[in-house]
């Protein structure tokens, strides 16, 4: 992969694709009716969301792909997953109740999808200090694995929520049934930015699977180096 | 044009990332500092 796509040019990519989407979402996008300004947030809130669903499932194949074949990479890459993931997260909490306040009149209320994306929140979190408190490498991997597993559920019942209840948050864009639907040029800036925070989540991702082996490289020389003083 | 919502928004959204994005750098200096030392001083014995 860094033959063929090394780290600044991804860099250089993401950044031009992100410059993009920017443009679009101000000036290509038309203003939306009722909401106005505002409701640009949308962009950035709606495709740091799909990216943070999107993280976990990546847990979640990595925590499977750990426990079966109990692979380093496996689970370096479910925890960069999770971290960055929490990233975006916190991303849509945060850009959320900014969008509502103004809308609703209100900052946040506790319909299922809104809790939902808070338990999603708190699954990462979950996760990432299972990593940090426990003190068997092999062990925190385990347990994160098996968090990372069983959290997933959140995933599919969070996405199907605002189709399955009645909710504050509105109803889906895509395959929302009658009714729904977007303007074609917000559909364009809506896929290019999440296209756009795509590449960045995979050049975040990269820079965290490039920590993690250096960490192992850090870890392997302490232990020589503890063996030689031991000699 | 200027809603005080939006820019909050974009504002702590691209801040959210400048942080990560130092935090990463930060601890990528840390290790890789960390790991010439080390092997600096297990070439050496």
């Amino acid at each position: 992969m860094n033959k063929f796509f090394p780290p600044t040019l991804h860099l250089i990519v993401t950044y031009a694709w992100l410059m993009v989407a920017t443009y679009l979402i101000f000036f290509y996008a038309p203003q939306e009716a009722t909401m106005g300004e505002v409701q640009r947030i949308f962009y950035i809130h709606v495709s740091s969301a799909w990216t943070a669903m999107l993280a976990y499932f990546l847990i979640f194949l990595g925590s499977i792909g750990y426990l079966w074949k109990r692979r380093d990479s496996a689970d370096d890459f479910a925890n960069g997953a999770a971290e960055v993931g929490f990233v975006f997260c916190t991303c849509v909490l945060v850009t959320g109740p900014l969008w509502a306040k103004p809308v609703w009149g209100i900052w946040w209320t506790w319909d299922a999808r809104l809790t939902l994306t808070f338990v999603l929140w708190l699954l990462f979190v979950a996760y990432l200090m299972l990593r940090s408190y426990v003190i068997n490498p092999g062990r925190a991997a385990v347990l994160a694995a098996v968090v990372g597993i069983i959290g997933f559920v959140d995933v599919p019942i969070n996405y199907m929520a605002i189709r399955w209840w009645r909710t504050q948050h509105p109803q889906p864009v895509i395959a929302g049934g009658e009714g729904s639907g977007l303007d074609p040029r917000m559909w364009v800036a809506l896929f290019v930015t999440w296209g756009a925070f795509l590449c960045l989540f995979a050049y975040l991702l990269r820079q965290y699977m490039r920590l993690a082996a250096l960490g192992r490289e850090v870890a392997h020389l302490r232990r020589l180096r503890g063996l030689s003083q031991g000699a | 044009m200027c809603n005080v919502y939006l820019v909050l928004a974009y504002g702590l959204f691209w801040g959210i990332f400048m942080v990560y994005a130092w935090v990463i750098h930060g601890r990528q200096q840390r290790l890789e500092k960390e790991l010439e030392e080390l092997k600096k001083e297990v070439g050496q014995r």
